[in-house]
């Protein structure tokens, strides 16, 4: 499926991102901890407002490229969404709050869209969300039930239609999301972004793949579609208002901003979407942000790393 | 962010290393070194390879002195940057590599030496060091050992 095949399904209507409020609502009741307001992030209000976060650079680091890469191939762009900020705020935990862990590979979609429920095409970011807490993530290996080295989203169709294996689950619980955030509004986003946490939404709003003179990605027709909110700026140095910077799954399908400040933001990621402040109300009402996730175990370290270069 | 936050310790500790190698506050000779305490047994027993290596009095001292200010560096820290095994790593090259090339002729086998003393100093094996957080009683071995390599090395000077 090329990316303009994408654009294409998306805004004829197709529903990768299923608004299932029952299933957002039961995920809520479950966990009444997670909004904003009522977690521990409550003590983050405030902290990053007139700052910027690019977490984006951080999966870069360790998986250059990602984000212009393994463009959805189905209607699984809630996995894709999930397991992008997953993966960036993994590489954040390892890159800015030292944990102990190394990226190692990057995640892989398949149990989460797996786990939506149904034989059909498109998934809840709430079913999603309790998916990668209550059990977690797969990575792009083989694994016994499956070779997941590379993205098959026939694995996650078939899941889909006979419910995740518990062999494939058993696996997914050595890796899953300690903690999620849900944000209730604009600048809760800014607080929990500045502190590391990538998020993924669902919601019903398309976007121009021709950004405008200042940068931006102009809001174009409707895609229900599922994407990670990966950073942001509110300082105004580069946008004349706060941005949201949303990582699209597919692939190359947008141009990059002209006047993008590759000397402060580095390479433009491919498909990064510049979403005006004033566009991004609908991404909060199913937006989940994570954090502690539990990823792979640093190897041991051979030695201190003094140079015999230098002493001898 | 912690990285730039280490570098910018890292070259405290290669400043310090320059100034007292080239003449300032009296290191670099051997007129004058560290007032490191004497270690335990222990730690004189790991260290003592880094000793029988240094036959160069001036590099000595200057070894001394460096080592003498990391172990400050890593007690006032706290723990605050040097979170972690793979961190400390970091540190620990960029520093030396930073901080005394070219300022010390390489002795064959000096760097094993001290890396290991280091190491076993801090309760870790050699070629096993787990990545992992530095907690205060592995910082505490790890502060010891570094003042052990000092006193190593002054012992060679005099």
């Amino acid at each position: 499926m090329t990316p303009q095949n994408l654009i294409t399904l998306y805004e004829s209507g197709f529903k990768g991102w299923i608004d299932d409020p029952a299933a957002r609502e039961s995920f809520l009741a479950d966990y009444p901890t997670v909004e904003f307001a009522n977690s521990g992030a409550i003590a983050l209000r405030g902290s990053g407002l007139g700052k910027r976060a690019l977490l984006w650079r951080y999966r870069d680091l360790f998986d250059p490229g990602a984000f212009g890469q393994e463009a959805q191939t189905t209607g699984d762009c809630t996995s894709h969404g999930t397991r992008n900020a997953f993966d960036t705020s993994r590489s954040v935990e390892i890159a800015v709050k030292n944990e102990p862990e190394e990226y190692l590979v990057r995640g892989a979609t398949e149990a989460v869209y797996g786990a939506r429920g149904h034989g059909g095409q498109g998934m809840s970011v709430a079913v999603a969300a309790r998916f990668i807490t209550e059990n977690g993530m797969l990575f792009r290996r083989k694994y016994e039930f499956a070779d997941l080295s590379k993205y098959n989203a026939s694995v996650g169709i078939g899941w889909g239609r006979s419910g995740v294996p518990a062999a494939v689950k058993d696996e997914c619980r050595k890796h899953p999301a300690g903690a999620f955030t849900k944000p209730s509004s604009l600048d809760d986003v800014c607080d929990l972004l500045f502190n590391g946490y990538a998020g993924a939404t669902g919601q019903n709003v398309g976007f121009s793949g021709t950004p405008d003179k200042d940068g931006c990605s102009p809001r174009r027709g409707t895609w229900s579609h599922c994407m990670a909110t990966v950073g942001y700026d509110d300082t105004k140095e580069i946008y004349p208002e706060r941005v949201y910077f949303i990582a699209n799954s597919w692939a190359k399908w947008n141009s990059e901003p002209k006047n993008w400040p590759k000397d402060l933001f580095g390479p433009w990621p491919h498909g990064l979407i510049v979403c005006r402040a004033s566009d991004y109300g609908p991404f909060i009402r199913e937006a989940f942000y994570y954090s502690n996730i539990k990823g792979f175990p640093a190897q041991s370290l051979p030695d201190l790393g003094t140079p015999s270069e230098v002493l001898g | 962010m912690s990285r730039s936050t280490l570098n910018i310790l890292a070259i405290g500790l290669i400043a310090a290393a320059v100034y007292l190698h080239y003449g300032g506050g009296g290191g670099g000779g051997t007129d004058t070194l560290p007032a490191v305490p004497e270690p335990s047994p222990a730690v004189k027993s790991l260290v003592a390879p880094i000793t029988a290596k240094l036959t160069d009095k001036e590099d000595a001292a200057t070894l001394a002195w460096f080592y003498f200010d990391f172990a400050d560096i890593v007690e006032r820290d706290a723990g605050k940057q040097i979170t972690t095994t793979p961190v400390l790593r970091d540190f620990n090259r960029n520093s030396v590599t930073l901080g005394l090339s070219g300022a010390i002729a390489p002795v064959s086998g000096l760097a094993d030496a001290i890396d290991d003393a280091i190491v076993r100093g801090m309760g870790y094996t050699p070629g096993d060091i787990p990545a992992s957080p530095i907690d205060t009683a592995t910082r505490a071995k790890l502060v010891e050992s570094l003042r052990g390599v000092s006193w190593a090395c002054c012992e060679a000077a005099r």
